[in-house]
């Protein structure tokens, strides 16, 4: 053989190596959603045997935990609960961080620097530590057991992270837009709201999804802050359920594919903006 | 109104919906946590100052010195384990021939990242469980195990199948994150090394690396203060457990404040622990400051 056709042929292996590669990190992340979906649809004597099983057109096959499921109430309450906490949290986050990017992208003063700094610190800060101080503050002015106080939280966690973004990509829009909207009357709201936002919308739009994502998985708060069963986000109604005692695997395992269908179907629709958001977040940094 | 001071009130008035957010969340809480830490608060009840009488408990207790060792142990294997898997991931995809094979995979590994915490745990659950999990199954086909693995349920193994779990959950992140740095290294340099004789692994450690290395040093110190900060995930698989096996500080801290009732003493081991992370911040910052000059 000659060098030549050898290096081609040593190329040619290294791609297919790559390519096994691939769906093998590919089967890695798919197999658990895969094995949920799976044993969601396995009646209770098919769980509990020493050899897992496929359940789709087997013997174990039953959909009688999804018919139970289903036309349980609960369900569908603690899913409306989790979409009204992110759309309204998310609302709340990226309001703010669109108006606090806007100010520290284009005034930049040693004060707003130093409010930079400050807005990132509390990123340092766990969760786990302001939540109890967190907890009897609320409580005092009635925001436990509150879905508002639920958007309140939710919202500033994100919002450090959705500010400092909203800041980076502001920097990219040139200021000369801004300086010749303001030569044509417009005062720095009207620069804000008829010439940057538009341009920045799809950037906007990263944020929207990431800050999403956080907040509907956002679990501490949720359980701790929530007391009554019809105010609970649906991570709290699954982990409730299947933390009870006579704990039912079969009612259980469709209740968590049922929590999981909106982000997965979110993240399907809007994947673009989270890879673009994911990367671009500390990229900026 | 002079220009200068119209400038001020916009700015200020743009940035107060952020700073009252903030300061309502995490300013007041965190005052409150550094006054509740010198009191025996128990929970809404009226609290007696007790001056540093917590901090001094908190510093002579076993608990708290096994959290700190668990924690440790823990974000030194997240953070290796990521990286690796981060890189390796973003590799494949970079080099991937197929014509969409790219954004295919890319599509595709992003997917952990949209199950929730929760579900995740449920899942795993199962996967690890000792009896009837997939795991055990697999590993005793094809003959790596002999007897099955208590995954979940022993101190021994439990915090590293958490941190495999969390791995899985959280990788996406890093591979997108370097797979975007490798767009960033001009492509030239690599056809310059390739006529230089360079090979593959010369190519990643003399040009790729170096590229990436204000990428690297940002997203490394964002997954050490991530990894202190994870809650759901331990705590829905093994609530710290078997005997604090899994109980990192931040577990800890919940426990004493919600589980246990000693408030002013969960504040206590907040304010070390914001401490601990501010230090390694710092420490961090001087390194990357020192290397980068």
């Amino acid at each position: 053989m000659s060098k030549m056709t050898f290096g081609k042929a040593k190329r040619k292996v290294s791609k297919v190596m790559i390519v096994v590669l691939s769906v093998v990190v590919l089967c890695i992340v798919v197999f658990p959603v895969f094995w949920l979906l799976n044993i969601s649809f396995l009646s209770q004597g098919g769980l509990f045997t020493e050899i897992p099983t496929i359940s789709f057109f087997g013997e174990f096959f039953s959909a009688k935990g999804y018919a139970e499921v289903l036309l349980e109430p609960d369900i569908y309450i603690w899913i409306r609960n989790s979409v009204l906490v992110s759309v309204g949290a998310v609302a709340v986050s990226v309001f703010c961080a669109v108006l606090g990017g806007y100010a520290l992208s284009r005034f930049r003063t040693n004060r707003n620097k130093v409010f930079l700094t400050m807005i990132i610190c509390t990123q340092m800060i766990a969760p786990a530590l302001i939540v109890g101080p967190a907890y009897i503050i609320f409580s005092q002015v009635g925001l436990t057991n509150s879905l508002i106080g639920l958007v309140i939280l939710d919202s500033a966690l994100v919002l450090a992270f959705a500010i400092w973004m909203m800041k980076g990509f502001l920097d990219g829009i040139p200021r000369e837009l801004d300086e010749a909207a303001m030569i044509d009357g417009c005062n720095h709201f009207q620069v804000l709201t008829k010439i940057i936002i538009p341009i920045a919308l799809p950037s906007i739009m990263t944020i929207v999804v990431i800050n999403f994502f956080d907040i509907y998985n956002e679990y501490m708060f949720a359980m701790t802050f929530i007391t009554s069963e019809s105010k609970f986000l649906s991570p709290v109604g699954l982990s409730t359920n299947s933390s009870r005692v006579g704990l039912d695997w079969a009612h259980l395992l469709p209740q968590a594919v049922i929590t999981c269908i909106i982000p997965i179907t979110f993240y399907f629709i809007f994947q673009r903006y989270v890879v673009k958001g994911i990367s671009a977040g500390a990229l900026k940094g | 109104m002079t220009n200068q001071k119209r400038i001020k009130l916009v700015n200020w008035s743009m940035l107060l919906p952020s700073i009252a957010l903030l300061f309502f969340v995490f300013g007041l809480p965190l005052i409150k946590n550094i006054q509740l830490s010198l009191t025996d608060a128990k929970f809404i009840e009226k609290a007696d100052f007790i001056a540093l009488e917590n901090y001094v408990k908190l510093l002579t207790r076993e608990d708290f010195y096994n959290a700190l060792r668990v924690m440790l142990i823990y974000t030194v294997c997240y953070t290796i384990g990521i990286f690796v898997v981060g890189f390796a991931t973003s590799l494949l995809l970079e080099h991937n021939p197929l014509r969409r094979g790219k954004s295919f995979f890319r599509t595709m590994y992003v997917l952990s990242y949209a199950v929730p915490d929760i579900v995740t745990a449920l899942i795993f659950t199962w996967i690890f469980n000792y009896n009837y999990g997939v795991v055990n199954y697999f590993l005793a086909q094809i003959g790596i195990i002999q007897a099955p693995i208590n995954w979940l349920n022993s101190s021994e193994q439990a915090l590293y199948t958490i941190v495999l779990i969390e791995i899985w959950r959280q990788f996406p992140l890093h591979t997108l994150v370097i797979y975007a740095g490798f767009q960033e290294v001009p492509g030239e340099l690599y056809e310059s090394a390739e006529i230089d004789g360079a090979g593959g692994l010369r190519k990643f450690f003399s040009i790729t690396i170096p590229h990436l290395s204000q990428i690297l040093s940002t997203l490394l110190i964002l997954t050490i203060i991530w990894s202190f900060k994870r809650f759901a995930m331990i705590w829905s698989l093994t609530k710290g457990g078997p005997s604090g096996a899994t109980e990192t500080v931040v577990i800890q801290i919940y426990k004493n404040a919600f589980v246990d009732n000693k408030m002013g003493l969960a504040c206590a081991t907040g304010v070390v622990m914001l401490i601990i992370t501010l230090l390694i911040v710092r420490l961090y910052m001087k390194v990357i400051k020192r290397s980068s000059e």
